[in-house]
């Protein structure tokens, strides 16, 4: 038997279900511009009819329907695509900072250009040329001396340079531990509270897009996977170790008791395995090409000045000296690019060994001789490097394009990768982002829906007042 | 595929930057001239504009010391050229002398010439290229030959100078030796010994010997110093050939240089141009497409 209230009952209901559904619309609408959020929709079912089977039903034409009601608030999310993006947003970390870092490494070398190491190598040849037309002049021994403390200067500057780089990517490090830590503490809490959120039946979606802004964050900075947890948690394993667990998060931490910044795992001690990402990108690259590039220039400093000295100290100087160093270690010690120098000794310009031949009447270096400087300007020419196969300019000249191809790659890489993130975005944008249109359209219907139902309740309270004011009067 | 209001703006935002950075790039590339500013826009560019570049230092420290060497060359060749006329006239002097019929006066006043000849080889072989000896080895600051009070012994400041070559590097392991040393310009059997025994015979009147010996010696003498004439003067021209091919070789490296490195400006400016007008029209359907939603047709 219908009862009598029974279409305001329905009324009611769908005033209730269009309204939360408008409500959801201006949810979206407010946060058409929110990074991460993804379009909600409510999603309405029709209440259970009646009347329901049973011996003692009615008998009358069944079932009557009664109403709408919202069954949940559903957000719009492809969690396909958000590994995707995620996957791919390690490899832009990675090449992005290599882009960066390469680009500023670049910029030491300062190639091709008249105050590169190359000019200063080729000024110094020049020189010593010089040198050896005019043995007996003074200028041109005291230019052979300051070009050689230019070239030795240019090496220390650019040496310093790299240290310099080096220090600031540990501090650098240092920072993406930090902040990897505290995402990865944030992630844990809104696990948490999505668990317990999920617990009570709801649908936590505005929390688990902040969690998905914050994974999306993560996976820029190193190489994470994520595993499906019980009650919508998420956790995140770092190359096999858990940086979040359910609730609980793992702390990384740095390391400097070796010298360098170590990243290492807080709850086991142990070197914690970054290999991409940013974080991944910064280690590698202080590790592998920012030691690459200090120690090709050692090696250059050291074979050259080594080869260059062994010419000299068999040459005679001005003043009879021999077994002189031209180039020496700053501080001693072997020759590297952070500590050579022009020796002190040189100051006194006599002592440039130009000479071969000592005049045995003076017992001084023959002043028309320049045959040892011919030697020392051939010095440059000789394959001392990459086991005899290359000259110092040779070998500086790989150098250099060897950092060249490889900031050429990080530079292509990333834009690559921006590429293919632009395309997976506009994927996931087309899943999860908000179109005004869309709501507008929506807010319609809900708005057009809404007052339906209020004038069907004044339509229901017409009939009751027809039932009750007016009949049998 | 559903479009949402955001991608919209940010397609037109990723258009925008994409033509923005190819501006960014023709600007720089019109504003420096070169086509690329860092190594990794070319490694292979860069590659070679270095090594052009060493490459042009080189040619050019090669040319001037070619051109160093060259003068050096030159002043040997003219000292050469009036050693071997005071040879000539030396040998005239043993014919004349060689006549038994002269009288002792004329001897007398021929070995009076010979002196002066000895004293003009002396200042020859005392030439200078600026301040330099040229005939004395390494001793370029010592003054090599002298003559004694006799007037006719000549002795060396220093007494050997064999194998001090003074080279000039003019190419890759190219060394041109640009001296004569003083132990190559008097020869094995010293050249001014026969100026000596000339004089020397003169005065004793001895014509037998000047006819035979002395003769002998100083013929022998004028070719040595032929030889060593020839010798400079080849050197001279292969210093010539060598400034030639490098003033060649250092327009080549202009035009490799610039081919390395510098931007093709028409080509930079047009590419510009495009660049602008996409630019433009982003920027114009970006005005169109991204006001109006529906918010705009609803009262």
């Amino acid at each position: 038997m219908r009862t009598t209230f029974f279409g305001i009952e329905i009324g009611r209901r769908a005033l209730q279900a269009q309204q939360r559904a408008l409500d959801v619309t201006g949810h979206n609408i407010a946060n058409a511009n929110t990074p991460g959020y993804s379009r909600q929709a409510t999603s309405l079912s029709a209440t259970d009819p009646y009347e329901a089977p049973s011996a003692t039903r009615t008998g009358r034409p069944g079932q009557v329907g009664t109403g709408v009601a919202e069954v949940a608030i559903e957000r719009f999310r492809d969690n396909f695509l958000d590994r995707e993006f995620r996957t791919e947003n390690t490899s832009l970390g990675s090449w992005e900072t290599r882009d960066q870092v390469l680009r500023e490494i670049e910029g030491f070398f300062a190639e091709p250009s008249d105050a590169g190491l190359r000019t200063v190598l080729d000024k110094f040849w020049q020189s010593v040329q010089d040198l050896s037309n005019n043995p007996d002049s003074t200028s041109a021994r005291a230019l052979v001396v300051e070009r050689g403390a230019d070239f030795a200067t240019t090496l220390n500057h650019v040496q310093r340079q790299l240290q310099g780089l080096k220090a600031n990517l540990d501090a650098d490090i240092a920072n993406q531990v930090n902040e990897i830590n505290i995402t990865a503490q944030q992630i844990a809490s809104l696990n948490d509270l999505i668990a317990q959120t999920t617990a009570m039946g709801d649908k936590p979606n505005d929390l688990k897009d902040k969690r998905d802004l914050l994974l999306d964050k993560l996976s820029k900075m190193a190489d994470i996977r994520t595993v499906d947890g019980e009650l919508g948690r998420i956790n995140v394993m770092l190359n096999g170790v858990p940086l979040v667990e359910e609730t609980r998060s793992n702390a990384l931490a740095v390391d400097t008791s070796s010298g360098v910044a170590q990243v290492i795992w807080t709850h086991t001690g142990t070197a914690a395995e970054v290999k991409r990402g940013r974080l991944g990108a910064l280690k590698e690259l202080r590790d592998n090409d920012v030691a690459f590039f200090s120690s090709k220039l050692d090696e250059l400093a050291q074979t050259f000045a080594d080869r260059f000295n062994q010419v000299h100290t068999a040459g005679y100087g001005l003043d009879g000296s021999t077994g002189r160093l031209f180039f020496s270690a700053s501080g001693g010690g072997t020759i590297t690019a952070a500590n050579i120098q022009v020796d002190p000794q040189m100051n006194n310009l006599d002592r440039v060994a130009a000479a071969t031949t000592l005049d045995t009447t003076t017992g001084r270096g023959m002043t028309g001789d320049g045959s040892n400087a011919v030697r020392l300007a051939a010095v440059k020419k000789e394959l001392l490097f990459a086991g005899g196969t290359a000259p110092v300019d040779g070998f500086y000249k790989s150098v250099v394009s060897d950092l060249a191809v490889r900031s050429q790659a990080a530079l292509q890489m990333t834009d690559n990768q921006n590429v293919l993130l632009t395309a997976i975005n506009r994927q996931r944008d087309s899943v999860s982002g908000v179109s005004l249109d869309e709501e507008m359209i929506n807010m319609v219907r809900y708005q057009q829906a809404y007052n339906a139902a209020a004038k069907y309740i004044n339509a229901v309270d017409e009939m009751i007042d027809t039932i009750v004011n007016r009949l049998g009067r | 595929m559903r479009v949402s209001t955001n991608s919209k703006a940010n397609g037109l935002l990723i258009n925008l930057q994409q033509t923005a950075r190819r501006i960014e790039e023709l600007q720089n590339q019109l504003a420096t001239g070169k086509r690329f500013q860092v190594p990794s826009e070319d490694p292979n560019a860069t590659r070679d504009s270095m090594e052009l570049r060493t490459v042009g230092t080189e040619v050019e420290q090669y040319l001037k010391n070619a051109n160093d060497g060259a003068g050096w060359l030159e002043t040997t060749d003219i000292a050469l050229d009036q050693l071997g006329s005071v040879f000539s006239n030396a040998k005239d002097l043993a014919i004349y002398g060689a006549n038994d019929s002269l009288p002792a006066e004329s001897k007398m006043a021929l070995a009076q010439k010979g002196r002066q000849l000895i004293a003009q080889a002396v200042q020859i072989a005392n030439s200078t290229h600026g301040s330099r000896y040229i005939f004395a080895g390494y001793s370029t600051g010592t003054k090599p030959y002298a003559l004694n009070a006799d007037g006719v012994t000549v002795t060396r400041a220093a007494p050997l100078d064999a194998g001090q070559d003074i080279t000039r590097q003019v190419g890759d392991g190219e060394q041109v030796t640009i001296n004569v040393t003083g132990d190559t310009l008097q020869g094995t059997s010293n050249i001014f010994d026969a100026l000596k025994g000339l004089v020397q015979d003169l005065e004793a009147g001895n014509s037998s010997s000047l006819s035979t010996t002395r003769a002998a010696e100083i013929e022998a003498a004028g070719d040595h110093i032929l030889e060593m004439r020839a010798r400079v003067g080849a050197k001279v021209n292969r210093m010539e050939a060598v400034q030639d091919q490098l003033q060649g070789v250092q327009i080549n490296f202009t035009s490799l240089l610039s081919k390395a490195e510098d931007a093709d400006i028409p080509r930079a400016l047009i590419d510009l141009k495009v660049a602008q007008s996409a630019y433009e029209t982003a920027l114009a359907v970006g005005a169109r497409i991204i006001p109006p939603t529906l918010v705009d047709f609803l009262r």
